[in-house]
């Protein structure tokens, strides 16, 4: 049941980071979507869509050189790509997703924002976006559209969504699988608060259909770095348990076993040769996303 | 482990333990609720923990419950034996009080040139030098003799109560004050040394001391005890000597109050056998100014008293010392007794005169009072003891009260005083300077009411005038009645030869209501016996006043005209008021003088028996008119005998005034009988006491317990449970 006048939407600072990202890093976004992801039916078709303003870094071949002589400025061509890239996103909807309870940003709200502005960057290049939605199962699924109006549904899809259940993203991967007929970029956005096998299991499973994946980790800044000072009764989000703890007595035991587990997620995604990065809520989102976007797109540059 | 305390009552601190249970156990139910998403990680760490937590927390649970604990028993002042395996830590420290007996009594030979003073004194020497100052023991000594005293501080090292002892102390003199120095053991001692204490008494056991003690006694000592702990110990002195066959000079007087120079005067001297069954026979000297003047023998039965006199004429004016000396015996301080006197060459007689006499001399009171102190027509053979002044009244008002220097102010038939005046004849009255009063038809009652009543000078209220002031009924009149016993100042006249006297008739008088306070001498009988106050008495300050109901004129009465009762009368009256009190210059041991000097005094040297000179710079007094109040706190007369007091004032410093002062021995101490067992168990009723033998013990030679302080030990502890709490609660991450 969603709550009444939920929304999601892109904060002001976001969408202009991110129309900035479309305008002056077009190559972050070709980084983003392409990398390793290559058109089948690369060179087929190459059209000529609008100029846009030089910026350094730019591929001087594509220089409007005509356009330099008569204005004097420098003006790239840009050109549409015709590729069949189907970008999914995989939001976790579980309970887990909804810390913390009494303030904002949750990490769900904060999910929500990460996956409206990459649909917003996939769906302006015309590429093909699909969401859907998981907690103990695979729910809400949208299928994949590039009409630029694709957005607005993602966004009311996630809106719409209350935080709820238990976690079980290897479900949730194994039944996507089943559903995205042909390779694609499959983007998780989760706490993972789950086995790491069966993150790895998903993750293989996604592979092995060809699939280009990103993990984004989504924490709360409390799960990062346990603030707690006092005696504390700790409540699960996704069951019943509790524990009555002093809390700064158990600091540097949790964050060991919280890194211990950050360490075999991030292997799990290595040795499948998936992205992994940690979003933190309490980073501004457009800072966030657009540090993991340049390090994505240096990466990509390197290969 | 025989573990005493201090202070046992701090010990209900321990039941504290509570609030650090309390507390932790409240603060289990003081939690904020977490709704938490990452609690696999929580878990986790707490179930590799967990044994860890529970032993952190218990571990500042029991940290804290001890410090609690450990600073109640540290309050609660815990000492233990030098025998308790826990003296390695309290280090068997002692705390020892000896209260010593240096009373008159002591000073009773016991060995050739050896009193039991010096024995009792060697002995605690030797007791204190068997103290540790490593160990940290302390002593507090209390003597008794001139009151209870500390000739050291309290809780001295050894050393230092080693040292006072071998300061020159005075000599064993004044009574054993046992429930002084146990009040004083109790509030002085006690709340500064809080712990257990070994007391010690050291005494000759006399009769005296021990039996006027009281059933208070025991319950002070045992007031000391039950606060803080320890034992009481009771060492005799002299315990197998026999009684002793003692003499002893209980009191020396002089018949006149007033000595004047080339007067005869009757000393006596008292002498009393206080053994029971021993008579005595022994000589008696007089010694005048240290020169024997007479000697005589005295024959004493057992328990008997018996008086020895000698009649002397001082020659030279100034301070004086009588002594009397019995030959030696073994009590040697009541041997001797000295009186202290000044003699005066003439006194000056101030009379003031509200009624001018013109050429008759015999018409007013002055004029009788004149020819009464001054008669004259002796030829010389006789020098005379006053020196009359008279004053009119407006002159005395003019002049001041003071102006003469009178050794007594007469105020005859004076009509009334100014206000001024009044008020500066009361500060020459409150400075010591006596006034006698006569009354008579010139006198205002309201004026007297108004003016010297509300300054004290009048000793009681003037009502209306009785009898027949007219002198024409003749056959109406009163005359002078003595009570029985009569007062000094008229025992003269309590010989029945001269009571007749008295029957001279008296017309008129004035009712005299006396003040509270005042002390009717005399008064006035009519015929069938009806009486009114004739002489009232009363004091101002430091000055006496006498009012006589009647004139000293011939208006009145026939007094002054019969010259064989007028002439001793005004003398008795005159000398009894400028007679010096004996009481201010002979104190008994210990204590300090107070005494009226002419001017501001800037120092004060006193020359003790021993030739000793001790002096005060800038003593303490106090101004009243013309003189001052004087109070020699600082030189207190510990030994019995003759002192010098030299005082030099601002006005006179080349030519210091010189006072004879003497210190007497109280005579009870010549009674050397032991209290017995049933008056001692008595008195020392309510504490528990060890009796610790005699002075051949060594005082308490077999060794008494070392207590040792565990306080010091536990306050480390107690330091070291915080630090280590604070480390604890810092490493496992608990706010304190």
């Amino acid at each position: 049941m969603p709550l009444p006048g939920r929304t999601v939407a892109l904060d002001p600072r976001v969408a202009e980071r991110i129309a900035h990202l479309t305008l002056s890093a077009n190559h972050a976004v070709e980084g983003f979507l392409t990398g390793r992801h290559r058109s089948p039916h690369r060179g087929v078709s190459v059209e000529f869509v609008e100029r846009r303003p030089y910026v350094q870094g730019d591929d001087l071949r594509h220089l409007d050189w005509k356009a330099y002589a008569r204005t004097d400025r420098l003006v790239i061509k840009r050109y549409q790509e015709e590729t069949n890239l189907e970008c999914t996103l995989l939001v976790d909807a579980s309970a887990s997703m909804a810390y913390p309870p009494d303030r904002e940003p949750t990490k769900y709200t904060y999910a929500c924002q990460v996956a409206a502005a990459i649909a917003h960057l996939v769906l302006s290049v015309r590429d093909g976006a699909a969401l859907a939605l998981f907690d103990q199962n695979l729910d809400r699924v949208l299928s994949a559209s590039t009409s630029p109006g694709h957005l607005q549904p993602i966004m009311r899809a996630l809106a719409e969504r209350e935080p709820e259940d238990q976690t079980d993203l290897a479900a949730a991967l194994g039944r996507l699988t089943e559903r995205i007929p042909r390779p694609g970029l499959v983007v998780v956005i989760s706490d993972l608060f789950g086995d790491v096998e069966a993150l790895a299991s998903g993750l293989s499973a996604l592979r092995a259909r060809n699939h280009d994946a990103i993990v984004l980790h989504v924490m709360h800044s409390d799960e990062v770095r346990f603030p707690f000072d006092r005696l504390t009764r700790f409540e699960g989000m996704e069951d019943t348990s509790h524990l009555l703890v002093d809390a700064p007595s158990l600091r540097e035991g949790y964050l060991d076993a919280m890194e211990r587990w950050r360490s075999e997620v991030r292997r799990a995604c290595s040795v499948r040769d998936v992205d992994y990065a940690l979003i933190d809520t309490s980073v501004p989102l457009d800072v966030s996303l657009s540090a993991y976007l340049g390090t994505r797109m240096a990466r990509l540059g390197r290969r | 482990m025989n573990l005493s305390f201090g202070a046992a009552g701090m010990l209900f601190g321990g039941l504290l333990v509570g609030v650090p249970i309390l507390i932790h156990l409240l603060n289990r139910r003081r939690f904020v609720v977490q709704p938490f998403a990452a609690m696999r990680f929580l878990q986790e760490a707490f179930a590799k923990r967990r044994r860890r937590l529970h032993m952190e927390s218990l571990l500042l649970l029991l940290l804290r419950c001890l410090i609690v604990l450990i600073a109640a028993l540290a309050m609660a002042l815990p000492f233990v034996p030098d025998t308790s395996p826990l003296a390695l830590v309290s280090g068997g420290r002692q705390e020892l009080v000896m209260i010593v007996d240096r009373s008159g009594s002591m000073g009773r030979m016991v060995a050739p040139g050896v009193t039991a003073d010096d024995r009792v004194l060697s002995a605690v020497r030797r007791r204190i030098g068997r103290l540790s100052e490593e160990r940290g023991d302390a002593v507090t000594l209390i003597t008794m003799g001139s009151g209870p005293q500390l000739p050291a501080p309290i809780g001295a090292t050894p050393s230092m109560a080693l040292a006072a002892l071998d300061l020159r102390l005075p000599a064993p003199g004044g009574v054993a004050d046992l429930v002084g120095a146990a009040r004083l053991l109790a509030e002085r001692v006690r709340p500064v040394r809080p712990g257990r204490l070994e007391i010690v008494i050291v005494s000759d056991l006399q009769a005296l001391s021990w039996s006027t003690a009281g059933g208070g006694l025991g319950a002070l000592f045992a007031a000391t005890l039950e606060e803080g702990g320890g034992t009481l110990r009771l060492m005799g002195t002299s315990g197998e000597l026999p009684a002793a066959a003692n003499a002893g000079v209980i009191s020396l007087d002089a018949q006149s109050p007033l000595l004047l120079t080339g007067e005869p005067v009757t000393f006596t001297a008292v002498v009393r056998n206080w053994s029971e069954h021993a008579p005595i026979v022994t000589e008696g000297d007089f010694l005048l100014d240290g020169v024997r003047v007479a000697r005589q023998t005295i024959e004493l039965p057992p328990l008997g008293v018996t008086t020895a006199e000698v009649r002397l004429r001082v020659d030279s004016p100034g301070p004086h010392h009588l002594e009397f000396a019995l030959a030696g015996d073994e009590l040697p301080f009541d041997d001797r007794r000295t009186l202290a006197f000044s003699a005066r060459d003439r006194l000056t007689v101030l009379l003031v005169d509200g009624v001018p006499g013109g050429a008759d001399p015999l018409t007013s009171g002055t004029g009788y009072l004149s020819l009464a102190l001054d008669p004259g027509g002796t030829d010389g053979l006789v020098p005379p003891r006053f020196d009359p002044i008279v004053q009119e009244v407006s002159r005395f008002e003019q002049a001041g009260a003071d102006a003469e220097r009178p050794d007594v102010i007469v105020l005859a038939n004076v009509g009334g005083l100014s206000a001024a005046a009044a008020e500066d004849l009361a500060r020459t009255v409150s400075s010591g300077t006596p006034l006698l009063i006569f009354l008579g038809d010139q006198v205002d009652a309201q004026l007297y009411a108004e003016r010297l009543l509300p300054l004290g000078l009048l000793p009681a209220a003037l009502g209306p005038v009785m009898g027949d002031a007219t002198g024409t009924a003749g056959e109406d009149y009163v005359t002078i009645s003595l009570p029985d016993p009569p007062p000094p100042s008229l025992a003269l006249f309590a010989d029945p030869r001269l009571a007749v006297l008295l029957q001279v008739p008296v017309f008129a008088w004035r009712e005299l209501i006396p003040n509270e306070g005042s002390r009717v001498l005399a008064s006035f009988a009519d015929a069938v016996g009806h009486t009114t106050p004739a002489i009232v008495e009363g004091r101002l300050g430091r000055g006496r006043i006498l009012m006589i109901g009647t004139s000293a004129d011939a208006r009145w009465s026939l007094l002054p005209r019969n010259p064989a009762l007028w002439v001793p009368l005004v003398h008795e009256l005159i000398g009894a008021l400028a007679a010096p009190d004996p009481n201010a210059t002979n104190l008994p041991v210990g204590q300090s003088p107070t005494l009226v000097v002419e001017g501001i005094p800037l120092s004060a040297q006193l020359t003790l028996p021993s030739g000793a000179v001790l002096s005060v710079e800038r003593p303490a007094s106090e101004r009243v008119g013309e003189r001052s109040v004087l109070e020699l706190d600082e030189l207190p007369l510990d030994e019995a005998g003759a002192y010098s007091l030299q005082i030099v004032t601002a006005e006179n410093q080349s030519n210091p005034t010189t006072i004879a002062l003497s210190a007497l021995p109280d005579a009870r101490e010549g009674d050397l009988r032991k209290v017995d067992d049933g008056t001692l168990s008595a008195v020392l009723s309510g504490v528990d006491w060890l009796r610790g033998g005699d002075l051949d013990d060594d005082v308490g030679s077999a060794g008494l317990p070392g207590d040792g302080s565990l306080s010091e030990a536990l306050l480390w502890g107690l330091l070291a449970l915080l630090l280590g709490e604070a480390v604890l609660a810092r490493l496992v991450g608990r706010a304190r």
